[in-house]
């Protein structure tokens, strides 16, 4: 089932020689990476080696000194650690707000991914973290964004919504689309690129880490 | 942006009205002070504009620490930032949520808290009127203080700290003209000056606010 349509138009992101900051100590040196469109990029490594430092610098919201980095900001969606999800709504009032955020109609039918169609009426605080993290999933994927960025996205989820969310990512690039994510373990995806971030590590806690 | 209001007044509702507790301190002002003066009418009038001035300062500042660390500390804002919604209209939008939510309920209800404080139907009109110009202002600097302190330890303190300075003027100048509207004098100045920190207020400080969340976000 392919959700999102796509059309093509050359979009890329690119990294090139860059220095990420993490309270303004550099922890990311000269890192060079290209995504464009068809690709899935995942970025590995140790804890503290600055995977989230690095999503956050390519969304505008960390800092690098030096190096240049190209993102279109316009077509990306991002989903860090926390869900930006409510508690007091329902799953399907929640995916409904973003969606029609990014100016996407919201039906219910459309809601139907990493089986969130199951639990729609659902109050958010009584179901479990790791639905509320596929809720969360779904609501940034079904706002139909050409580039996503996701922190962990498959934190806390199981085998199967683990394997259904690579076929996603797969399905999205196929389309045209580029898939950015952070991630300890290996995901079931078939067109994957994993990214060591520990060569571009000069974090002595993520050294400590290493050895 | 009407997403993002529409999103506040269905939170304020699931959560059991998390902005009753302003409706309540501020008629417990209402109710206390006159009982703390003592019985003479006279005096009671003579402060109620400014005591119910107070009140309404008081208890929107109780609503203002979940302004925006919820959103914070949930991730909304992260995701807004890449959103097509700009930083500065999700900011309006939480100030006018606030103002609809807190700053309104006290407008309508002030001729009630002010016959209370043994204020006349018609001069409680006039406190109410003076609210709803002066207002706006408190939610707008109220929102300030929210980004400025977002992602510190205890925040509300020093959010405390810093919201009630700057709405000194809104505060004076908002009992003034409502003193003088009860005196039947005509608040030319007063007023002016009320509506002119309201509307600086909002036009100004939702830009300054997103600088800030960036900045908070980008450290």
């Amino acid at each position: 089932m392919n959700l999102i349509e796509i059309k093509s138009n050359g979009l890329t992101v690119k990294g090139n020689g860059l220095n990420c900051l993490r309270k303004g100590q550099k922890i990311l040196a000269n890192l060079t990476f290209n995504a464009s469109e068809g690709q899935f990029l995942a970025f590995t490594g140790h804890n503290g080696v600055g995977k989230t430092t690095l999503l956050k610098v390519l969304v505008g919201m960390g800092k690098f000194t030096e190096g240049t980095l190209s993102i279109p900001l316009d077509y990306c969606i991002y989903l860090g650690h926390e869900n930006g999800i409510k508690s007091e709504l329902t799953v399907e009032e929640n995916i409904r707000f973003w969606m029609r955020l990014y100016g996407k109609s919201a039906s219910s039918t459309s809601m139907s991914i990493l089986g969130v169609n199951n639990i729609l009426s659902r109050q958010l605080r009584h179901i479990s973290s790791g639905q509320r993290r596929k809720v969360a999933l779904a609501s940034a994927i079904l706002t139909g964004q050409k580039i996503w960025i996701l922190d962990e996205p498959t934190t806390g989820l199981d085998e199967g919504s683990i394997a259904e969310f690579s076929n996603l990512a797969d399905s999205h690039c196929k389309s045209g689309g580029i898939v950015i994510v952070t991630t300890h373990l290996p995901l079931n995806s078939q067109i994957c690129s994993y990214f060591d971030l520990s060569k571009y590590s000069c974090c002595p806690s993520s050294v400590l880490n290493q050895s | 942006m009407k997403e993002i209001l529409f999103q506040e007044f269905r939170l304020s509702l699931r959560s059991g009205g998390r902005y009753g507790m302003a409706v309540v301190l501020y008629f417990a002002i209402a109710l206390l002070v006159p009982i703390g003066i003592g019985p003479d009418v006279s005096i009671h009038k003579l402060v109620a504009p400014s005591i119910l001035w107070v009140a309404a300062l008081l208890a929107s500042l109780l609503t203002m620490d979940s302004l925006l660390a919820r959103d914070y500390e949930d991730g909304t804002i992260e995701r807004i930032i890449l959103s097509p919604i700009p930083l500065e209209g999700y900011l309006y939008s939480k100030i006018v949520a606030h103002w609809c939510q807190v700053c309104l309920p006290l407008c309508i209800l002030a001729p009630m808290a002010g016959i209370i404080m043994n204020l006349d139907g018609s001069s409680g009109l006039n406190v109410s009127f003076s609210l709803l110009a002066g207002t706006p202002a408190i939610s707008a600097i109220g929102t300030f203080g929210a980004a400025i302190t977002l992602g510190m330890k205890r925040g509300h303190l020093l959010q405390a700290a810093l919201i009630v300075p700057a709405c000194i003027p809104t505060l004076i100048f908002g009992s003034v003209a409502a003193s003088e509207m009860i005196r039947d004098q005509i608040p030319d100045t007063s007023l002016s000056i009320l509506l002119a920190i309201s509307l600086a207020s909002i036009g100004i400080l939702p830009f300054a606010s997103s600088k800030l969340l960036r900045l908070c976000l980008n450290q």
